[in-house]
């Protein structure tokens, strides 16, 4: 087991270990020094299997991030010759003659690997360095920021989006379930947020064999696989661990999402594992952002400290949250239509749309596609949304012959995403699924309107406005 | 330097670069005669006659390399003076190290803070060890602050200095620190690298000064971060 820690002492954010008089983390710091071996290697030898590392223009090599045991770079891989995120981990001296540490890295990495789901960073390949120094595993390259980063930037998100995050991040749960994958470390910092507004959960099922492959000098708490903040009680005692320890860590997640907090902050490990056990979650700062009560009452049951109170599965953990989502949707007026379009059919729309909004031929063919078909059905599966899609189509008219301008890019590719969404699903959803008002998902009308509902107030005030 | 600590031709730049490397390291060896129970004073004189017994009698001309690390023979060698009764008497008698080695306030208010910092620590070769890693990583500090320093970015320094030495907080992302520093993201990337790469070298540098082989600065660090990790 690991040190037991002297009380007052801050921990490490990256690696749990004690922080000294200064601030600083002694464990990082000597750590640093033992890199050498990825440092010392020739730039272009620093390649793992079929990955190359990318340089910058100085011939350094292109970081991604960094960790306590890993380093992220961004390569090419050679083969595909696609690039990729390249995480290479550093194995100790004394654990490289150990057969045993590198199986339990490729066996966690293999299990890993096989979980493909569209919320889900995959992992293309893993595999260790011949001369056991190494351990490494390629994934998917997800452009976008993290919902740490997001949430640092923009402050705490409003109710309905981090709900939305949380629902797709239990969609990568419920698949991970399937697989018996548990991810042991989810976090805000291990939670993708793409430009295309998707989820894309990463490590996932690789926090333990990270560790593995660290052997147990890098443990950063003895057996404790983690990080303090977000992880379930029960990860910090010796039992086993299973999906309800990642939804307490994805219910750390959504409070912080929703506050910018964490809902039990300590400056030790040992305060940290208290707090969480003993203490009663803090409401009141739920309450200061006026998260809606009936999240509240979810929150508390993902963050019972007894596992048998929470969601028992991420399956009954989605439930809830769609059963959130329904109650949120109602109350903010949103009429709530069945789910059954796969949002990642609006991804597709959204891809298509920055493709031929912004040249003249391509908006025209569109708003012409859009108006016929607009003009062939009837409204009434529509219902609320059918004073939308009209704007819009004024909106692009407009906009096509010059009259009205105003409109900002990302507006516009969003309006020219829902035309094609909302009247043509029939190209695009290949299980022919009908219209948006009859089945349709609720995000991403909620989506579309956030995005656009400002745009088109201003264009229906500009034609009513007196000219 | 360690080998010129332990060289037989030329004593006196030995002597030096010993004491150079005791001044280095006072911190470590304060704290543990500090470990053993001594007042702040008591542990001050100590030290300083310490190394006043190390240099005067030449213990230096006796480490062996085969026999082991600088931070070995060193506890070894304090552990022996503190077990010999008559020589603290004498030399606490008299008054300390007669101040060969200048101890400055704010040296001993550090190590004072630094055996504080550590006084959890299970035994007093930890504590030492502790007290030795402190040292290590904060002369490698130095040096890299130094440096950038002297090349005019000392803001830069401190703006990436927690890409190395860790926090309670987490590091900002590039993206938005490049956005506060007004630097392309690729460039922040590359100094973020290059400051990691001169910091491992001055840390390795230092190391490299108390033991022989670049295998050694290996088997050092593990040895201390085994210290630091584990119970």
């Amino acid at each position: 087991m690991g040190t037991p820690l002297e009380s007052g002492v801050a921990v490490c954010s990256g690696c749990g270990e004690p922080l000294n008089a200064k601030g600083d983390c002694l464990a990082c710091l000597l750590r640093t020094g033992l890199d050498k071996t990825i440092a010392e290697i020739p730039p272009s030898a620093l390649a793992f299997g079929d990955f190359e590392v990318e340089q910058d223009a100085d011939g350094s090599f292109c970081e991604l991030g960094h960790g306590a045991i890993g380093v992220t770079y961004l390569a090419h891989d050679k083969v595909l010759r696609r690039k990729v995120a390249l995480k290479v981990i550093e194995v100790p001296a004394a654990a490289r003659s150990s057969p045993a540490v590198r199986e339990r890295f490729l066996r966690g990495a293999r299990a890993a690997a096989a979980l493909r789901h569209p919320n889900v960073a995959g992992i293309f390949q893993f595999g260790a360095s011949p001369d056991g120094t190494h351990c490494y595993y390629a994934m998917e390259l997800v452009e976008g920021e993290t919902l740490g980063a997001r949430v640092r930037r923009d402050g705490p998100l409003d109710a309905k989006e981090a709900l939305e995050i949380a629902i797709q991040t239990t969609r990568a749960l419920t698949a991970a379930a399937a697989h018996d994958l548990i991810h042991r470390d989810l976090k805000p910092g291990n939670i993708m947020l793409t430009t295309e507004s998707e989820v894309k959960v990463i490590d996932f099922g690789l926090a333990k064999a990270i560790t593995d492959a660290g052997g147990e000098m890098d443990l950063t708490q003895g057996e404790f696989v983690g990080t303090p903040n977000f992880a379930s009680p029960e990860q910090f005692g010796t039992d086993p661990v299973d999906e309800r320890s990642d939804i307490y860590s994805l219910g750390a997640t959504l409070w912080f999402a929703l506050t910018g907090l964490v809902p039990h902050f300590g400056k030790t490990f040992e305060q940290i594992r208290d707090r969480k056990t003993r203490d009663d979650l803090p409401v009141v700062q739920l309450a200061a952002r006026k998260v809606p009560g009936t999240l509240v009452k979810l929150l508390r049951s993902m963050l019972a400290i007894d596992p048998g109170k929470r969601p028992a599965s991420a399956h009954e953990l989605m439930e809830a949250l769609e059963s959130c989502r329904r109650k949120l949707t109602r109350r903010i007026g949103v009429p709530y239509l069945k789910p059954g379009v796969r949002s990642d059919a609006f991804a597709r729309a959204l891809t298509d749309a920055k493709a031929c909004a912004f040249n003249p031929e391509g908006l025209q063919e569109v708003f012409d596609k859009a108006a016929r078909k607009a003009a062939a059905v009837s409204r009434k599966p529509f219902k609320e949304n059918w004073a939308y899609l009209q704007t819009m189509l004024r909106l692009v008219r407009a906009y096509n012959r010059g009259e009205y301008r105003q409109v900002s890019d990302d507006a516009l590719v969003w309006i020219i995403a829902a035309l094609n969404y909302l009247v043509d699903p029939f190209d695009m959803i290949p299980d022919k699924t009908p219209f948006l008002g009859l089945v349709d998902d609720a995000n991403v009308v909620e989506l579309v309107m956030d995005k656009t509902r400002r745009t088109l107030d201003d264009f229906m005030t500009w034609e009513t406005a007196p000219r | 330097m360690l080998a010129a600590g332990r060289s037989q031709t030329e004593p006196d730049i030995a002597g030096a670069a010993l004491a150079e490397l005791c001044q280095a390291y006072w911190a470590p060896l304060y704290s543990f005669v500090r470990g053993r129970g001594y007042s702040v004073h008591d542990a001050q004189d100590l030290t300083q006659s310490f190394f006043a017994y190390l240099l005067e009698r030449k213990v230096y001309a006796r480490a062996d390399r085969q026999k082991g690390k600088f931070r070995t023979f060193l506890l070894a060698s304090l552990k022996n003076f503190l077990a010999d009764a008559a020589d603290r008497e004498r030399t606490l008698k008299r008054g300390g190290g007669q101040n060969f080695l200048p101890l400055h306030e704010e040296q001993a208010e550090e190590a004072e803070s630094l055996f504080q910092t550590h006084s959890g620590a299970s035994n007093g070769d930890r504590l030492f060890d502790l007290g030795w890693a402190e040292a290590l990583v904060a002369a490698g500090l130095e040096r890299l602050s130094a440096d950038y320093k002297a090349g005019g970015k000392e803001l830069l320094f401190n703006e990436l200095r927690i890409f190395v030495a860790g926090g309670a907080n987490p590091p900002p992302t590039y993206a938005e620190l490049a956005d506060r520093l007004e630097m392309a993201a690729s460039t922040l990337r590359s100094h973020v690298t290059r400051l990691r790469t001169r910091y491992r070298e001055a840390l390795r540098a230092e190391v490299r000064r108390t033991v022989d082989t670049e295998t050694e600065v290996d088997e050092e660090l593990h040895e201390l971060l085994h210290v630091l990790t584990s119970a």
